[in-house]
């Protein structure tokens, strides 16, 4: 009997000890209490000049924890940027602006409107106009921005066919800034419309400068293709000169491709590893002819061939901001 | 490959006529079943034009170990799975799977080992096979495929898990104040290293059991869930030690015996190399005593516990039901090909719903089939008492038992408001041949009502929950004549309420709280024959019918009627 009041002694010494008190996880009222809004929608500045690397921080402050959505759009451009959280301020961690956009095309030196939504309250405010003074500068090696005409040592042919562009056309609806290149027209008698070569020795160097690891290196382009466009077949090839003699051999050297089919209409961010890129014969993988190893500091060309069935008539698409990035893909 | 399998089979079977041969040295053991049944699909939903109504399917399998023992300390077992599908022929379908090796012994005459497949346990709140409330109670028609999938998994009645690893256990005898020491180790791997980000993860630990007196017993238990470093590229490993102790006291008073016992103990969760993950640290104690009346065959346990919320013990929390798996059978249903959802006649019956292997943190779980201790007995964030009473009649006619908890939260969750948890049931089973005193024939019938609720009343309206699940059961065996049985079952399991349900993050802490509102019921009757060739052989022919009935419409509702043929033979 003893030893069961023992246990009991030593049983009411373990109950004694404390722990914390605080409730666990968030607080219901933060979820399902009466929305007020405390601090009303606004933002730390007017102007901003990204390219400097400043941001802009959104502000709001609520009773409750909400979901959110905070819309810049410019008033030029039409480029969107959307901010989403679920939150019950929007402040400098939550909701900060750098300039990136979410629906192309990229943002330019323009006015925009910011709009916060609450959609499940039914609410919404705007803040007064924002001022982009300068764009957001993207680090990476730029191929083509098309902002200064055509590159004379870029190699460019195009067939004989019917409706033919392969120009630069200057408008506000460029994917970045104000150029984009237009790939279009109908040939009844080949798959190739035309192509555009960007060879390395264009920008003074026998290789394109990117790191040697192709886990680092990502290619990133922007295409716009129109509505009603259905046959449109984009091809990127990557020459590399694995001997360094300033030749690419085709029959052993390593030429890995992209090919875009039935992309979406109007512009999107096309972006790939280089590591990922492949090998291909008529559209299908392939063994590459060269060594197999995707060396990125031996690009030697890049290639851009627009083709389509020559039986489905015109086809046309938007070309702009070719850019190799390093550790992660383009944020245009 | 298929003259490979051919030669291991002929090695067995030449090794298990060796067996005759050498006085049982070499010796085989194992088991066979064969399995088919036929499933059809009903619904009154409209327009279902999708969903087959008819399948059906089986298999036969053998599982033949190889038992060596080269000397009377020493034994090694091979098992071998041959198993064709229903349909198979000429080794289309025809797997073949190692299914157990084990050796074991008894080294220098005191220490007993065992290397490979191991099934261990230590306490509820360090490593234990938690069953969860659906699978808690037998059924004579329900339990016939759920024990295949319990010897399938390597499940166990004394709530082991199936690890793969080493285990030692000694003891000590002393001559003073202690009789006995007892020790019991082991060192398991429950994850092997991909060679990049995830390193082969251990479960070790043991127990040490100091045995003062028949009436004293005391120890403490070690477990610990832990990233062996070093094995890829990782730098951050997970950590989940678990310290316990225990103290028994058995004291009898004329024809009454108390036992009192304690477990208490600590846990800390961490992912060690982690900026951003936290550490969760915490206590339990769980104090029961029980009374036994052995002239009246009566007992009554009664307990108090404590578990504090950030309590986590990976080798007593899992789960054996993974709730985030489809059902196989009827995966997608309907003419939206919903994923159909996990029912009690899968429960029983589909074995891909289940772990095999311990899981560190908590997993959803299914407020309909245990809202109240999901994790079993170590549930984390619940004190209070619970109560389990049994009594048998001293011929065995008949018995009657009652369990209950009332448990609460410590710590609210998102309110200060508590919830209260109440489970309980209570069950009768007269064995009407006893009563009637027929010698060799079987007439039992037996019963349960059974409930849940979970309750929760704030200040505000969105901080009141209530939930609550009523299940029942019903059984019958008689005897036809000679080994020839009828049985029969009933089970309604429906739940109806609403609750916020925890959303954990990968740190098992709480991130939000998903509304749950369900208003359904699921019930299964089924009737059969089985013929007990043996106490170890037993073919069973049942038919049942499932149905599915969901008021708030969330889910299809739907019947299912099944036949089974179980051949089971354990030898």
């Amino acid at each position: 009997m003893k030893k069961i009041i023992l246990l009991i002694v030593v049983s009411i010494a373990i109950f004694s000890c404390k722990r914390e008190t605080d409730t666990l996880g968030p607080n219901l009222s933060d979820i399902y209490g009466e929305f007020q809004v405390f601090e009303a929608f606004d933002v730390t500045k007017t102007n901003i000049d990204f390219s400097t690397g400043e941001v802009l921080n959104f502000t709001a402050r609520f009773s409750k924890t909400v979901d959110w959505e905070v819309r810049i759009v410019g008033q030029k451009s039409g480029a969107t940027k959307v901010l989403t959280g679920k939150s019950k301020t929007l402040d400098e961690i939550t909701a900060v602006w750098n300039g990136s956009t979410t629906v192309l095309p990229m943002f330019k030196t323009e006015t925009c409107n910011a709009y916060l939504s609450v959609p499940e309250e039914g609410y919404t405010d705007t803040v007064k106009s924002i001022v982009v003074d300068s764009t957001k500068v993207n680090d990476g090696f730029v191929v083509a921005d098309f902002e200064n005409g055509l590159n004379p040592d870029w190699e460019v042919f195009k067939q004989s066919g019917g409706d033919m562009s392969f120009f630069i056309v200057q408008n506000d609806s460029a994917g970045e800034a104000n150029n984009y290149y237009d790939m279009g027209g109908e040939v009844n008698f080949d798959y190739l419309i035309g192509y555009i070569y960007f060879p390395a020795t264009a920008y003074g160097a026998p290789a394109f400068p990117l790191p040697s690891n192709p886990e680092n290196v990502y290619f990133n382009v922007l295409v716009y293709k129109p509505i009603g466009i259905t046959n449109e077949i984009i091809l990127f090839q990557f020459t590399e000169d694995e001997n360094g003699d300033g030749i690419f051999q085709d029959a052993t050297e390593d030429m890995y491709s992209l090919e875009l089919k039935n992309i979406e209409t109007g512009w999107q961010t096309i972006s790939v590893k280089y590591a990922d890129l492949e090998a291909l014969v008529n559209g299908a993988p392939a063994n590459p002819n060269g060594n197999g190893i995707h060396e990125p500091e031996k690009l030697m060309e890049v290639r851009t061939l627009f083709l389509a069935d020559p039986s489905t008539g015109y086809s046309q698409v938007f070309m702009d901001y070719m850019i190799f990035t390093e550790d992660a893909p383009l944020e245009p | 490959m298929k003259m490979m399998k051919n030669y291991i089979l002929i090695a067995l079977l030449m090794i298990a006529n060796l067996s005759w041969a050498q006085n049982k040295k070499i010796w085989v053991s194992g088991a066979a079943r064969a399995v088919m049944y036929g499933d059809e699909y009903n619904t009154d939903a409209e327009n279902d034009t999708t969903t087959v109504r008819k399948t059906q399917g089986g298999h036969a399998l053998v599982d033949l170990g190889v038992n060596i023992q080269p000397s009377k300390n020493l034994l090694i077992q091979g098992m071998v799975r041959i198993r064709n599908d229903y349909g198979g022929f000429w080794g289309s379908g025809v797997t073949f799977d190692v299914r157990q090796l084990y050796i074991k012994g008894i080294l220098g005459g005191f220490l007993k080992y065992q290397l490979g497949d191991i099934n261990y346990k230590l306490t509820n709140y360090t490593f234990s096979n938690n069953v969860g409330l659906i699978n808690k109670y037998d059924g004579v028609i329900t339990g016939v495929p759920l024990e295949q999938i319990q010897y399938d998994l390597f499940y166990t009645d004394d709530n082991t898990w199936r690890q793969q690893g080493a285990a030692v256990d000694f003891a000590l005898e002393f001559d003073e104040i202690i009789n006995e020491a007892q020790f019991n180790l082991f060192t398991t791997r429950v994850m092997a290293t991909d060679f990049n980000t995830q390193d082969d993860r251990l479960y070790s630990g043991g127990s040490v059991t100091f045995i003062q007196s028949k009436k004293l017993k005391f120890g403490g238990q070690f477990a610990n869930l832990y990233d062996y470093a070093g094995t890829s590229n990782s730098t951050i490993y997970l950590r989940n030690p678990v310290y316990t102790g225990v103290a028994e006291v058995n004291h009898t008073i004329k024809n009454t015996q108390l036992r009192a016992a304690l477990e208490t103990g600590m846990s800390k969760l961490e992912w060690e190399g982690s900026p951003t993950a936290p550490v969760l640290e915490d206590y339990f104690y769980d104090l029961n005593v029980k009374a036994i009346w052995d002239k009246k065959d009566v007992s009554v346990t009664a307990g108090y516990r404590n578990v504090g919320p950030n309590f986590r013990s990976a080798g007593a929390q899992t789960m054996q039901i993974n709730y985030q798996r489809a059902p196989a059978a009827y995966q997608r249903y309907g003419n939206e090909q919903n994923v159909r959802a996990i029912s009690m006649m899968d429960v029983y019956r589909d074995a891909s719903l289940y772990r095999t292997q311990i899981t560190p943190g908590l997993m959803a779980y299914d407020p309909r089939y245990d809202n109240a201790t999901p994790y079993g007995r170590a549930t984390p964030n619940r004190k209070g008492l619970d109560v389990l009473i049994d009594y048998e009649d001293l011929q065995k006619r008949w018995k009657v038992e009652g369990d209950a908890e009332l448990l609460s939260d410590v710590i609210g969750e998102g309110t200060s408001a508590l919830k209260n948890y109440t489970t309980a049931s209570a069950m009768a089973e007269l064995r009407i041949n006893k009563l009637m005193k027929w010698k060799d024939r079987k007439f039992w019938i037996s019963g349960r009502f059974g409930m849940q609720d979970t309750k929760r009343s704030g200040d505000q309206s969105y901080e009141n929950v209530d939930l609550a699940t009523r299940f029942q059961d019903f059984n019958l065996t008689a005897t036809v004549f000679g080994d020839l049985d009828f049985i029969a079952q009933y089970r309604f399991w429906q739940t109806k309420g609403n609750e916020l349900v925890a959303e954990r993050n990968e740190y098992s802490q709480i991130i939000d709280f998903a509304e749950y509102s369900s208003d359904y019921n699921e019930s299964l009757l089924g009737a059969g024959l089985q013929y007990a060739f043996s106490k170890k052989t037993n073919l069973r022919f049942m038919w049942q019918t499932f149905t599915w009935d969901d008021t708030e419409l969330l889910t299809q509702s739907y019947n299912m009627n099944t036949w089974n043929l179980y051949f089971t033979m354990k030898f």
